[in-house]
């Protein structure tokens, strides 16, 4: 019986010793992976931080995004665009005169451009409000659009009819 | 010995994976605000371009002829016109929406030419008489 003991104690003690070879073996692989490739983990979580604190990650749609006016601009908040087909826009006079703005269109997607000829005059770093209802939304609520806006305009006593023109981009709310 | 360098290979294309994947949604957001940001700033040196003429014709007008002024100019791409009509300088630039057309009024009537391809260009602002001549 003690014989038999003696033995199953040796069996069982080799068993340990085999588990602990292969746990350090495990130990001892994942080590030399964090060296060889640590730099580069380390390289990759600091550049994924970094894309993470810019916004990156998120969609591209989530701030507005207002380019290419000029003397009469829209700026980056003041738009938007529902669901409904309604574009609502801010026109800022940044011309540093009165300007008469004589009509502005939308590109609306792939059709033809929609206008809204209310003329007007605006006086030098003054807002106005313009509505372009019914036109082809984007599509539901959070997804992303992009409007083409041309705003023709004369300056002062200029004889000259001026274009201002420029994409916004923004989601659909 | 054979299983070992298939691991490290295997290793090396997940690590090489990952840091292709990060580069790629990195290079594709920063060109897309490059993109944007270039038509702004193509705007703004217009703008610059416009009201650096304005300054130094009027100066050259109040002073009369001969007064000259060699102006350092910078014209940025994207310019698809100069007109100069009268005692006004209009100026076309391209955006990702179409042309902005952008002009300023001078208090003479003028003359000449100017630039309107991309570069730095030595501008001769010259007064002729009532007029003032534009050169380059």
């Amino acid at each position: 019986m003690n014989q038999h003991k003696k033995t199953y104690l040796k069996k069982l003690r080799l068993l340990l010793n085999q588990v602990i070879l292969i746990m350090t073996k495990k130990a001892q692989a994942a080590l030399e992976y964090l060296m060889t490739y640590g730099w580069a983990i380390l390289i990759i979580a600091i550049i994924a931080g970094a894309l993470y604190y810019m916004n990156v990650f998120s969609s591209s749609c989530d701030s507005p995004i207002s380019t290419g006016f000029s003397g009469v601009e829209i700026l980056s908040n003041d738009f938007a665009f529902t669901s409904e087909g309604d574009l609502e826009i801010i026109l800022t006079n940044a011309a540093a005169e009165t300007v008469h703005i004589l009509n502005v269109t939308v590109q609306n997607g792939t059709s033809t451009d929609v206008a809204n000829t209310t003329a007007l005059t605006l006086d030098a770093g003054t807002t106005i409000t313009y509505t372009f209802s019914g036109l082809t939304s984007p599509g539901s609520k959070g997804s992303c659009y992009t409007e083409d806006v041309a705003i023709y305009y004369t300056r002062g006593d200029l004889s000259t009819i001026f274009k201002s023109t420029g994409s916004l981009r923004h989601a659909v709310q | 010995m054979k299983n070992k360098n298939s691991q490290v290979a295997v290793e090396y294309l997940i690590m090489l994976g990952i840091v292709l994947l990060v580069f790629s949604v990195m290079w594709g957001r920063v060109s897309q605000v490059a993109q944007l940001t270039r038509v702004n700033v193509r705007i703004s040196n217009a703008e610059t371009y416009l009201e650096k003429l304005k300054t130094n014709i009027d100066l050259v007008n109040f002073y009369g002829e001969p007064t000259k002024i060699e102006m350092i100019a910078y014209v940025p791409d994207g310019i698809s016109f100069v007109n100069l009509s009268n005692n006004e300088i209009i100026l076309g630039v391209e955006t990702t929406a179409g042309q902005t057309i952008m002009g300023v009024k001078t208090r003479a009537n003028l003359s000449g030419i100017l630039p309107y391809k991309r570069g730095t260009y030595r501008v001769l602002i010259k007064a002729v008489g009532d007029e003032v001549n534009l050169s380059y």
